[in-house]
């Protein structure tokens, strides 16, 4: 659904000669001192599979943003390609790319982005009047999107009425009325309470679950990139240092960095039952799980009881887990 | 509903609450009708009763100090040694700047600007001082100069603690406020005669008058500055135990420097707008080359002398912006960092250098062959101008005259007088409330109040002038306003042609509005459209400033979010940016309107008529008709308060208070 | 901090630079061609925004200061301020007051509180009118007077957007005295009032009307360097009696006549006697005629001279003039 290739952002004078020369791997300070250039990013790839969550996660000033920006090009890049189902949007014409953003991308904002003059059905609208869809049928479709992001009936109020949970709600019904294949989050639970925050995260799975959206998702916290991402590339510097599935970055961190950030994960709540089973074997089981059960929701089934618990998938046994084998898993974690 | 959220959703307003709004409401427009109807009914002129005898009082006032201003105590204990303070500070600066001559003047400018301000103000700074000798009379530059220097750090003298006052006291503020607003509207014309009394003539009363009128932002950006101090800052110096004179001068007063400087700049461009008007004193100035060129008809001479008045306007600017900029700048990047130290060595050293040679040259005079004839070229594009515009322009005068000044001055004039309160005191209840009902109401009120002049066949009510110039007044808002709004919108957006518009800005605003004068009554002729449109050139400056700063300060999330969701720029521009900016247009449109009112004298000279013709004849015959002119003073400031309140409850209305 | 330290450190500079340069400083006085050397407290001498008044000023001091050997500074001023100056005695004469003009002031300073003193006439009379340009009354003669100003149809040959149906009356600075609302209104004719606000908006106002031959009628009066560059034609008005004289005096707003010829007259602070009794006595005896001072305008206005150099350029040619004015 997207694909980036060797996607550079160079900020600064005559910015393109810093692109893959030997100055692009200068210290910040020096490249800033001698040319007056930054690099917020440097030769980025991915590919983001249809329906598939893709969680890019790094600390303030890692280049997460402008990616981002770039794939739709609010920020534009100073060298690479970006296609979005196919379509190169780097090379589109201005009007190409108003059609690219009214119809296939829709993006939520951290800071919300809400339009304080507009009443919220009117901001939940707003996509669907850029695309000139005529007033009934976008209000209504509003009015459908914010009960399904939880604020049925709401339609009349202004923004600066809401929390700031609530807003981003309206945010997420924004980008959810135009239904767009591909969703960009730009960090858009960072400024929420921790509980909100969590709340906001469920209903992101429940909204993945129920309409299937490709998605493209920025963010600083670890837990949120776990909980949500079926891969996760870690930035640094504006680069990727490792692209993985939750599994992978905690399991096998690339490098001391990345260790250091996942250091005080717990395993259990990441690793699924299939990466420590032992093999199959006879009965007789407690019960049985699937094998993409991660290994804490193992725990209430052999606390209790003595015999292991059989793994499936597809209907057929792959393997076994018992006590020792969670405990092992949940042990290892404080090394 | 399939989420329950750990919030709870706010409650709409119960239909009972907008009923009891809404029948409030009506009640108040049904009191005002009743009063509308009554007024009717009453009759239709103010009647004489009201009149407060405000022009009789100031006239026995002002012939009293003229009797007694050599022996009343209050003359020659306080006046009269104040009289001569300014004139030894004066005397003073006078020493300083012929001690430096032409080259450490320069040097100064320069030194001075790079040091507060980096090299590009350095480098403006001294050339615009430059440039002053080169198009207009260095020496009486210098005496422009002088008393512009003792203006600005008098103005300041008084002006920051007013602000720190203020700033601590809700109730100094409201007060204060009011005095401000009538220092900045009040016709200069109208205390010209009585500060003459008060502080003879040459340099002293211009020096008062130039503090009178520069001192308001001073007192404003102090206050705005102290009052904009992040709580967070405020507690923190609490928490470590400041007292508060600790707390002002380590915490509020730092913080607050740039709103501070900001200030300064402001007293400074304002300190230069009434340079001609105090040369009428006798400082012998570049403001007297104006009005000699005025006189004589000579535009070029006029104009060439408001250059030099400007450029010294630009080169003190630069001098006192006091904030270096930290962009990438190539030319900053590459220049290894100086240590302040021997930087400011290198300034003084370059300064006494200037003078030094200056003083062995014996460069009394500004070199000949340095200046540059601007009049001529100036003349010459003027009559050009002229020649080539006047018909339409004229055309466009009748039109503006017959069709729109003329039936809404006739209008305003054949409501019953107090129809008028009453509307405006309902337009101020629906804007804000009770309170500023009363306000706007009692400002026409008195209005009312300040009785007839002699006039036309026998006399005129005040009143009715005061119509007049409301009218026009209204009429140049609203042109400038549609004048500005597109400038100051593309403004917003580009910077390119916002720095291309920079310089036109910055003339307009300094260049005194008697160099124009000449061209503006050849091009529509003298009248209330002259007026008008000497207004609107005064006044559309501000307005493109500030509604360019109101653009670019829309935040930039709900901007790009809109973008993201494909909004062409126009769109974005129209659904987001415009409507986020509308608090700050409006503000824009208010400062706006103080500048028309504060235009209306101007306006007079080329014919208004109007209020600002009973204000400037308070200058002309002193001796019969000072009360007069204070009165119509009075009147100028009324109306501006009274406009000014209004727009400003619009600017600052609830966020969406109305649909 | 910074700011603070700066300063200190330029303020040093400047110390340092003062005392470099007081070794090498000489007091030259400067001063143009032919100029007398003076010493002692300067007259103040004012000069008010014309040239007429520049030029008084200007012969006066040259008089004073090369026979008198007394210092003259001019002060170019404001009409109404001259009078506050008088009267706190930092300004010691005017040369040219149109009487007109200040009959309030006179009442106030010189018979009440006897701050200023009357130094008698200066010499040329001055007459305020009303002009229309030669162009007007060359096609319809009947304009030359006041009459031809009755019929509404002539009359509005004056219109303009600003006295719709009516014809206009372009005033000037209103600070010049008029009686021409009550003469337009005592005499019954269909002409609107309109204060033009300054003497310059008035004279753009007669260029325009020549650059486009459009009929103006205006106040205006004599003498003007203006008028010695375009074709102006006073308009007759009725001769002025004894009853405009009275209404006048009094107010009454029945004023129908035509102006008075103005008597310029010359005045000085009280204080000047005392102060230098040789100038007082000089400033008294001092008198133009109106050929004399048109001679050293024309200098000023046509040759472009300033007013010093045609100053001494007639007084080398007129020394009888100026030696009665001595002993």
């Amino acid at each position: 659904m997207i694909s980036v290739r060797d996607l550079w952002k160079v900020y600064g004078p005559r910015a393109e000669r810093i692109v893959g020369s030997p100055e692009a791997d200068l210290p910040r300070g020096q490249l800033e001192a001698q040319h007056g250039n930054v690099v917020a990013m440097r030769d980025v790839s991915l590919d983001v599979a249809p329906g598939e969550v893709f969680v890019v996660m790094g600390l303030s000033g890692s280049g997460k943003s402008t990616l981002i920006r770039c794939i739709t090009r609010l920020i534009e890049p100073t060298a690479g390609k970006v296609f979005i189902e196919g379509d190169d949007v780097t090379a589109a014409n201005d009007d190409q790319l108003l059609q690219i953003r009214r119809h296939k991308v829709s993006m939520v904002f951290q800071h919300f982005g809400l339009l304080p003059h507009r009443t919220l059905l009117d901001n939940v609208a707003f996509g669907l009047e850029l695309r000139g869809v005529d007033k009934k049928d976008r209000r209504e479709r509003a009015d459908r999107t914010l009960a399904l992001v939880g604020l049925p009936g709401m339609g009349e109020y202004k923004p600066h009425q809401l929390s700031g949970g609530q807003q981003q709600r309206v945010g997420l019904a924004r980008a959810l009325a135009t239904d767009p294949d591909i969703m960009l989050f730009d960090e858009p639970f960072s400024a929420l309470d921790p509980l909100i925050r969590r709340e906001m995260q469920d209903e992101i799975v429940r909204l993945r679950r129920e309409l299937g959206k490709t998605m493209m998702f920025i963010t600083h916290d670890l837990q949120e990139a776990l909980r949500l991402g079926d891969r996760i590339a870690i930035m640094r510097d504006g680069r990727f240092v490792q692209v993985g599935t939750p599994a992978e970055v905690v399991l096998q961190p690339a490098d001391e960095y990345v260790a250091n950030f996942v250091r005080d994960v717990p395993r259990s709540h990441i690793v699924p039952v299939d990466a420590v089973m032992a093999p199959p074997s006879d009965g007789p089981f407690s019960g049985e799980v699937s094998a993409d059960t991660k290994v804490r929701d193992v725990v209430a089934l052999v606390a209790h009881n003595e015999l292991p618990v059989r793994v499936v998938r597809d209907g057929a046994t792959v393997g076994t887990i018992d006590r020792v084998g969670v405990l092992s898993v949940i042990a290892g974690e404080d090394r | 509903m399939s989420a329950v959220s750990v919030e709870s959703l706010p409650e709409l307003e119960s239909a009972e609450v907008v009923a009891q709004r809404r029948r409030k409401r009506s009640i108040a427009l049904g009191a005002f009708v009743v009063l509308a109807t009554l007024a009717l009914v009453m009759s239709h002129e103010v009647p004489s009763w009201l009149d407060l005898n405000i022009q009789t009082k100031a006239q026995q006032a002002y012939k009293w100090t003229i009797i007694h201003r050599q022996s009343a105590p209050i003359f020659t204990h306080f006046f009269q040694p104040l009289t001569d303070f300014l004139q030894w500070l004066y005397d003073m600066g006078m020493h300083v700047l012929e001690f430096l001559r032409w080259p450490g003047v320069v040097a100064m400018a320069g030194a001075i600007g790079w040091r507060t301000g980096g090299v590009r103000a350095g480098i403006g700074a001294a050339a615009a001082m430059l440039g002053v000798g080169m198009v207009a009379d260095w020496n009486l530059a210098m005496i422009t100069l002088d008393i512009m220097l003792v203006s600005v750090l008098i103005a300041l003298v008084l002006g920051i603690p007013l602000g720190i006052w203020t700033a601590r006291s809700d109730r100094a503020e409201r007060v204060i406020r009011v005095l401000l607003d009538t220092a900045q509207v009040m016709p200069i014309f109208v205390y010209f005669s009585p500060v003459q009394v008060f502080f003879g003539i040459k340099v002293p009363p211009a020096i008062i008058v130039t503090v009178i009128y520069a001192l308001p932002p001073a007192v404003r950006l102090t206050n705005h500055g102290l009052r904009n101090v992040p709580v967070v800052l405020n507690e923190v110096g609490e928490s470590f135990g400041a007292n508060a004179r600790q707390q002002l001068f380590k915490v509020q007063l730092p913080v607050a420097r740039r709103a501070i400087l900001l200030g300064l700049n402001q007293v400074i461009m304002m300190a230069f707008g009434v340079v001609v008007l105090a040369s009428l004193l006798g400082t012998g100035d570049l403001g007297q080359v104006v009005l000699n060129g005025l006189q004589k008809q000579k535009v070029g001479d006029a104009a060439a002398a408001g250059l030099g008045i400007v450029l010294l306007a630009i080169s003190l600017d630069r001098m006192s912006t006091g904030e270096r900029s930290h962009k990438f700048s190539r030319l900053g990047a590459a220049m290894p960092a100086v240590p302040r130290r021997v930087a400011n060595g290198v300034a003084v050293v370059a300064v006494v250098l200037a003078v030094v040679v200056g003083q062995a040259l014996n460069a009394t005079a500004f070199p000949a062959w340095l200046t540059v004839d601007v009049a001529s070229p100036i003349d010459s594009f003027v009559t050009w101008v002229q020649d080539t515009f006047r018909h339409q322009t004229q055309a466009t005068s009748d039109f503006l005259v017959t069709y729109i000044i003329e039936p809404i001055e006739n209008l305003l004039q054949w409501l019953p007088w107090f129809v008028v309160v009453v509307a405006v005191s309902f337009i101020g209840f629906v804007s804000k409330g009770w309170r500023l009902a009363t306000g706007v109401g009692l400002c026409l009120f008195l209005i009312a109040a300040l009785g007839t002049i002699p006039g036309g066949d026998g006399r005129v009510l005040l009143w009715d002038l005061a119509m007049a110039t409301l009218s026009q007044v209204l009429v140049a808002i609203v042109l400038s306003v549609v004048i500005a709004l597109p400038l100051g919108m593309i403004s917003g957006r580009s910077d390119r042609f916002e720095r291309f518009l920079r310089p036109f800005l910055d003339i307009a605003q300094v260049l005194p509005a008697f160099v124009y004068l000449i061209p503006v009554v050849f091009l529509f002729g003298v009248g209330r459209s002259a007026g008008v449109v000497a207004c609107v050139i005064y006044a559309v400056p501000p307005c493109i400033r500030l509604t360019s700063l109101g653009m670019r300060e829309v935040p930039h999330a709900p901007r790009e979010a809109a973008t993201s969701f494909g909004a062409t720029g126009q769109q974005e521009m129209r659904m987001v940016q415009l409507p986020l900016a509308r608090k700050s247009i409006l503000l824009g449109i208010n400062q706006t309107l103080m500048m028309v009112l504060a235009t209306v004298i101007i306006a007079a000279l080329v014919g208004a008529g109007g209020l600002g013709l009973v204000a400037y004849e308070a200058t002309a015959k002193p001796n019969i008709k000072l009360g007069q002119g204070v009165a119509g003073g009075l009147a100028i400031v009324l109306l501006a308060i009274m406009l000014d309140r209004v727009t400003q409850a619009w600017g600052t209305s609830k966020q969406g208070g109305n649909q | 901090m910074r700011t603070s330290g700066t300063k200190r450190v330029l303020f040093a500079g400047v110390a340092i630079a003062s005392l470099l340069a007081a070794c090498g400083s000489d007091d030259t006085s400067g001063g143009g061609s032919g100029a007398c050397t003076t010493k002692g407290d300067a007259i103040k001498l004012a000069a008010n925004p014309w040239t007429g008044s520049a030029v008084n000023a200007a012969v006066a001091k040259r008089v004073i200061e090369c026979n008198l050997g007394t210092p003259v500074e001019i002060v170019e001023i404001d009409e109404n301020a001259t009078w506050v100056g008088m009267d706190d005695g930092s300004i010691d004469a005017v040369l040219e007051i149109w009487p007109s003009g200040h009959a309030a002031d006179k009442a106030t300073y010189i018979e009440e509180k006897k701050s200023v003193v009357d130094l008698g006439l200066l010499g040329p009379s001055a007459k305020i009118g009303w002009y229309v340009p030669k162009f007007v009354v060359d096609e319809h003669p009947e304009l030359a007077t006041f009459e031809g100003f009755k019929d509404p149809e002539l009359a509005k040959l004056f219109a303009t957007a600003e006295s719709g149906d009516l014809g206009q009356f372009t005033m000037g600075d209103p600070s010049y005295v008029t009686y021409d609302e009550q003469i337009i209104a005592n005499l019954e004719l269909p002409l609107k009032y309109v204060v033009a606000g300054s003497e310059a908006a008035l004279l753009t106002s007669i260029d325009k009307a020549f650059a486009d031959k459009t009929p103006i009628l205006l106040q205006f009066w004599q003498p003007h360097w203006k008028q010695s560059k375009v074709e102006l034609v006073e308009v007759k008005l009725p001769e002025v009696t004894q009853a405009c004289t009275d209404s006048a005096a009094s107010a009454d707003g029945g004023y129908a006549c035509d102006y008075p010829v103005d008597e310029l007259y010359k005045a000085a602070s009280a204080g000047l006697e005392t102060k230098n009794a040789a100038a007082f006595a000089l400033l008294s005896k001092l008198q133009l005629t109106t050929d004399q001072q048109n001679e050293v305008a024309a200098m000023v206005d046509g040759e472009g001279k300033t007013a010093d150099e045609a100053a001494a350029a007639w007084a080398d040619a007129n020394k009888d003039v100026w030696s009665a004015w001595l002993g």
